[in-house]
């Protein structure tokens, strides 16, 4: 949050996450070398630093088939939630693990040629026009080029530099370096391999990871249908007791909106759905410390007033809740953010 | 493509990221709290951290310099572009599978030798 930037703000959460990253991918390219090393036919020419480029090269693809599943696992079950946390350390890591992979490449493949590598890399193969020899690296660079531009610009400053919309629109990329990668791989595989368990793994993983976006995409849509207002303008969300404590039922209005509607020590409050961060799901959060908590990285919001507690500054949109006859009712047009809102409170309610 | 095209390109990358590393180092001493005011007086190690986005992004950068920063926008959620997204990206990468696998060679494309090493021997 924005009171004061710093590198990283560290916690112990932080730490345990990035350590399990960092053992699971030194635990991985030695596992990789290894099996590589052993299932070696006699007379096949394969360089130790050729393994490592294939296994730096598979560590990164892999990590980032992880990093695209997160998000629709979380939204298919809350227990996925915690690894939305410190996903954009995940894909700083990626990225390392594919410069790794392409710094190798370019000195083993080009290190030794007259000209530049970066030249020599580009120059050395012109099939583009066949499949069977395309210069699959250039879909490599694309994708290196793509993920560096992700990384460097994972830091909170630069969604405040940059504006939140052109932000979210770079960050998008990382779908267009997937596919990329995905090809990038692929025709490396085919070109350079016999075996059918490498085709068939690039297959798997992406069918995995489009598969959970398609799945979550339509669970979404089943729940996320737009609620009509009654006549006198206000939303009927249902009785309070449909509300798990701590927790909020999210509705999407007329005209596209998506209120958060929280309940919380016997009271009733909403707000705009969407953290004022990195636009997550605020509704998806919970309470903690009386604070509405994102569940990506963890933005708080007081639900009376949408505002971030002191020393933060950021606010959100808040709406007018009541409770009649029942029933949670919440009027869907929005209140500026940070305007604060009397909380409906839910035994009075019970009492008329 | 050619050497002397690749090399053209070679030459413009690198040009790019000379311009970026000199308006860098403007940047992360002087531009970082003009764009955001919030990270005036921050330490060396946040500077570090930016520098390198200053590097890729700096055409960005100063058009914010000059222009001002960005208007503040509500907030949205990205679910729409999300499946606009997935709608195209699986059915570009389904075609570029099949055809490489129809594709295929069929025996691996000699990888032992380094393609610097190939490309001399091919010139030469």
């Amino acid at each position: 949050m924005s009171h004061q930037f710093t590198p990283v703000q560290w916690n112990g959460f932080k730490w345990r996450y990035d350590a399990i990253v960092l053992f699971g991918t030194i635990l991985f390219v030695a596992v990789f070398v290894g099996l590589t090393m052993a299932s070696r036919q006699p007379g096949e020419s394969l360089a130790p630093v050729q393994i490592l480029i294939r296994a730096f090269g598979a560590a990164a693809f892999l990590l980032l088939n992880i990093i695209l599943s997160i998000g629709p696992l979380a939204r298919i079950s809350a227990r996925f939630k915690p690894l939305l946390y410190n996903r954009r350390h995940m894909g700083v890591w990626c990225f390392s693990l594919a410069l790794t992979h392409a710094g190798l490449t370019l000195m083993w493949y080009q290190g030794f040629s007259a000209l530049n590598p970066v030249v020599a890399l580009f120059a050395s193969n012109v099939q583009y026009t066949s499949i069977a020899g395309f210069p699959f690296e250039s879909l490599g660079v694309a994708a290196l080029i793509l993920l560096a531009m992700l990384a460097v610009s994972s830091h909170d400053y630069w969604q405040a530099a940059l504006g939140a919309s052109v932000w979210k629109r770079i960050h998008m990329g990382v779908y267009v370096a997937y596919g990329l990668l995905v090809m990038h791989v692929m025709l490396g595989i085919v070109q350079e391999e016999k075996a059918e368990f490498y085709p068939a793994s690039v297959i798997g993983l992406f069918c995995i990871v489009a598969g959970l976006h398609i799945f979550s995409a339509f669970t979404g849509r089943v729940t996320d249908r737009r609620v009509k207002a009654s006549l006198d303008g206000w939303i009927n969300i249902g009785p309070p007791d449909k509300i798990a404590e701590n927790r909020a039922k999210i509705v999407r209005t007329e005209s596209d909106a998506r209120i958060a509607v929280f309940r919380y020590d016997g009271k009733i409050s909403a707000v705009s759905n969407v953290c004022a961060h990195q636009n997550g799901p605020l509704g998806e959060g919970r309470i903690v410390d009386g604070c509405i908590t994102c569940p990506w990285h963890g933005w708080q919001y007081r639900p009376e007033d949408g505002r971030s507690p002191a020393p933060f500054e950021e606010k959100i949109s808040t709406y007018r809740v009541q409770i009649d006859g029942g029933m949670v009712y919440v009027h869907p047009d929005p209140l500026p953010p940070g305007t604060p809102t009397k909380p409906a409170v839910i035994d009075e309610a019970a009492n008329v | 493509m050619s050497i002397a095209a690749a090399t053209a390109l070679a030459s413009a990358l690198g040009f790019y990221l000379l311009l970026g590393v000199v308006f860098a180092l403007y940047f992360i001493v002087f531009g970082v709290g003009r764009l955001v005011p919030a990270a005036k007086g921050s330490g060396i190690g946040f500077r570090l951290t930016i520098f390198w986005g200053a590097i890729i992004l700096w055409p960005v950068l100063l058009f914010r310099l000059l222009k001002g920063p960005a208007e503040l926008v509500p907030p949205r959620t990205w679910r729409r572009a999300h499946a606009r997204i997935w709608m195209v990206l699986i059915p570009l990468v389904a075609l570029g599978v099949m055809a490489a696998l129809m594709l295929r060679p069929a025996a691996p494309l000699n990888d032992a030798l380094p393609a610097g090493i190939m490309l001399e021997e091919a010139s030469s």
